[in-house]
């Protein structure tokens, strides 16, 4: 009994300090690289396809991938501490430079990875590529912009220059001078729209991010997209950091639609999924309409 | 006996020596939940005091903002000087944006204190109009004056009220704690605040045509309140079938009542995309198509889907519209049409088409603005040639093209030549006023990472 009262005793001792190193474990192991979350991914997605790591891609540097590291680095004579730092970087691969942009390896292109895996998407959906989408311009990459070059006529070198771009309706501007921004509007709309209504219906999301914009326009709300959404208490998103989530391409478009004056709730300011809302002023709005699961009231 | 107790020292000895295997254990992990501990709340603290420490400076932004707009106004009530009343209310509707702001920053309940956010918006917009009239030259009438002071009375009443609050603000009052504290759908410090706009202040109505408006809020539909053709659901039903090459069923989602009153449809085309369809209950019209389709290569040129467009619009009844503007964003292109009369593009009926470049398919439509701003009417003469508007333009731009318009600028129809011109790498389109010869408006064209837009 005894044995079995200390047994039970250490293991729950055990437990309580794990659980509790869990919680914060993203503080302990972020000390342990100095690349960001998309290039943590990278890295994850490398490995696998190397066969150093076969857990999931996420962009989080935990023990799963620390492992994948020091058995990489123990094959490439690093030091196996599992710390990704540059040199390991630049043995998977990845160009840390000091403007810490992810620049692709082959020099096959002048864009960062971002573009890289705007077009790799785009090929992927359009059928030239398969996969995976990951923002380096690899061999596979190469092959599938050959084959997007040669069937438009383009010169089949497989550079993915300005041209190439404009042919996948990719727009890259020319300039980053005084006529270019960031579009930080649409950004953040189709976050909130992708952390808001993501299982919702096309119109639905276009729902959304109209209410957004018409208390952008009315008296009663705060005068910016960016004041509507953070504003306290406006939006779970926020509260629950879901507005921090990568919009997918459907976000961005509803987005963009309702910037453009789409708006097929004719100007409702509020919203709420009648099977949880708890709010009572909000019931005594009056409805205008229904859209998926939620309800939009003025 | 003897072996016995010999057993049980030996068992004494085993147990001694595992509790203290586990008290060390303990004592080692109470030691380190401890440090973590302390480390954790550290952090929180540290937190919880630069929330605190942003709040209360949103708060006193606030109360200095509202103070200085009280000063100002009380300085318009005293002054017949048009030039310098100008300048103060541009001076106050500059202390409302901010007031605005900073009030939008602190952690109140959106529905507690809506009053007072329109209050201090419409504030600010009523005398952003004023001032711009006194810009045109224009002086501002006794009834202006009269709403004024009505204003000045209720900010006034604000100051005093945010000022009490300071009062509690000074003793040890902290906004975050207060805002955890919940009262149904309010916090303490949203019923604390609510004190300057329920203490007897009274907001008077401010009849104007400028930001925040009224007028704005509620907008009439012009194109159809004298129409009494009322069409059933079975119509609108049948408009759909007409319009698109439908897959299926066409379900029937219910009614949109708001500014427009809508029979609102769901179905799918050949192509398999999903659409969403709200046709007006008045006359039976295509108001909002939202439509998209997956990621798909595209197989049209933008003439081709220009042409499938144009004659869309036509099957929806709403007269004679041109290509106004047009841009191709991924593999969709969005064009505006607007009616022409008289060699004029009337902007303010605009309707907005999406194509998929893909299957030429028509994936949105939004005729929002045609229907509520749409009216038969008369184009005024330009008293000013393109000649005498064009010497407003600087000779450092690139003149690329001109065309007549009636362009909505400040809440209001202007007939205006637009120049598009070209600078330094950057399009710009300046509107110069066809009736006085002065420039309204300048609009940039913005390079983004999603096309361009226009500012």
């Amino acid at each position: 009994m005894k044995k079995r009262y200390l047994f039970f005793t250490i293991m729950l001792a055990l437990v309580i300090t794990f659980s509790f190193i869990e919680s914060n474990v993203q503080v302990f192991f972020a000390a342990e690289t100095i690349a960001n979350e998309s290039q943590v991914r990278v890295v994850q997605q490398r490995l696998r396809d190397w066969g150093y790591y076969d857990g999931p891609v996420t962009g989080y540097y935990g023990e799963l991938t620390k492992a994948g590291v020091i058995r990489f680095q123990r094959k490439h004579g690093l030091n196996p501490e599992g710390y990704l730092g540059e040199l390991t970087l630049q043995k998977i691969g990845i160009n840390v430079a000091p403007t810490a942009t992810a620049v692709s390896f082959t020099g096959d292109t002048p864009y960062d990875s971002t573009i890289i895996r705007r077009a790799q998407e785009r090929l992927l959906n359009w059928g030239y590529f398969d996969g995976p989408v990951t923002g380096n311009y690899g061999p596979l990459t190469t092959a599938a912009v050959v084959r997007f070059q040669q069937k438009h006529g383009l010169n089949a070198e497989g550079y993915l220059g300005p041209q190439t771009l404009e042919k996948l309706g990719i727009f890259v501007p020319a300039s980053t001078g005084q006529s270019y921004t960031n579009n930080a509007d649409l950004d953040l709309l189709a976050r909130c729209v992708y952390a808001e209504a993501r299982g919702e219906p096309y119109a639905g999301q276009v729902a959304v991010a109209a209410v957004v914009l018409n208390r952008v326009n009315h008296p009663s709300f705060p005068n910016t997209i960016s004041e509507v959404i953070y504003q306290p208490y406006a939006f779970t998103a926020v509260a629950d950091r879901q507005i921090y989530l990568t919009p997918n391409q459907a976000a961005y478009n509803a987005a963009r639609d309702a910037l453009n004056g789409w708006d097929p709730t004719y100007g409702c300011l509020f919203y709420y999924n009648p099977a949880v809302a708890t709010s009572q002023w909000m019931f005594n709005k009056p409805v205008a309409t229904q859209i998926g699961k939620h309800v939009f009231a003025y | 006996m003897k072996k016995s107790r010999a057993i049980s020292k030996e068992q004494y000895r085993k147990i001694n020596s595992y509790l203290i295997i586990t008290i060390g254990v303990l004592v080692g992990a109470c030691i380190f939940l401890g440090i973590m501990l302390i480390l954790t709340n550290q952090v929180a603290t540290s937190n919880a005091t630069a929330l605190e420490a942003s709040y209360q400076k949103s708060y006193y932004n606030l109360v200095e903002n509202i103070n200085n707009a009280e000063t100002e106004m009380s300085k318009v009530l005293l002054t017949d000087d048009d030039k310098y009343v100008g300048e103060l209310l541009t001076k106050v509707s500059k202390n409302t944006h901010n007031a605005q702001n900073n009030l939008s920053l602190l952690p109140i309940s959106i529905n507690g204190i809506e009053e007072s956010i329109k209050f201090i918006n419409q504030l600010g917009g009523y005398c952003e109009t004023l001032s711009k009239k006194i810009t045109d030259n224009k002086s501002i009438t006794p009834q202006e004056k009269e709403t004024l002071q009505q204003l000045y009375n209720s900010l006034l009443d604000m100051k005093i009220s945010l000022n009490k609050i300071s009062n509690t603000m000074n003793n040890k009052y902290s906004i975050l704690e207060n805002s955890l504290n919940l009262e149904k759908d309010y916090n303490d410090f949203t019923l604390q605040l609510q004190a300057i706009h329920t203490n007897d202040v009274e907001y008077p109505t401010m009849i104007y045509d400028g930001p925040f408006a009224d007028s704005q809020i509620t907008q009439e539909i012009k194109a159809l309140k004298n129409s009494t053709t009322v069409i059933d659901e079975e119509r609108a039903r049948e408009l759909i079938a007409k319009l698109f090459d439908v897959d299926g069923e066409i379900t029937y989602m219910g009614d949109t009542v708001h500014n427009f009153e809508t029979f609102d449809f769901t179905f799918k085309t050949k192509s398999g995309n999903e659409n969403f369809a709200q046709i007006s209950k008045t006359e039976g019209h295509l108001i909002t198509l939202a439509g998209q389709e997956q990621d798909r290569e595209p197989a049209y040129d933008i003439n081709e889907v220009m042409t499938r467009a144009r004659s869309f619009i036509a099957k929806n009844g709403v007269g004679e519209v041109e290509v106004v503007w047009h841009d191709i964003i991924a593999s969709n292109a969005y064009f505006n049409f607007a009616p022409i009369k008289n060699g004029v593009i009337l902007y303010p009926d605009l309707i907005k088409v999406k194509c998929s470049l893909a299957t030429s398919e028509i994936l949105g439509y939004e005729a929002r603005s045609y229907f509520i701003n749409h009216i038969e009417r008369t184009i005024p003469a330009f008293t000013i040639s393109q000649a005498q508007a064009q010497t407003k333009i600087k000779s450092a731009y690139d003149i690329i093209g001109v065309r007549k318009v009636l362009a909505p600028i400040e809440f209001q129809e202007v007939l205006c030549y637009e120049f598009e011109c070209f600078y330094d790498d950057t399009t710009y389109y300046i509107y110069v006023n066809g009736v006085t010869g002065s420039v309204v408006n300048i609009l940039k064209v913005i390079q983004t990472n999603d096309g361009s837009k226009i500012m």
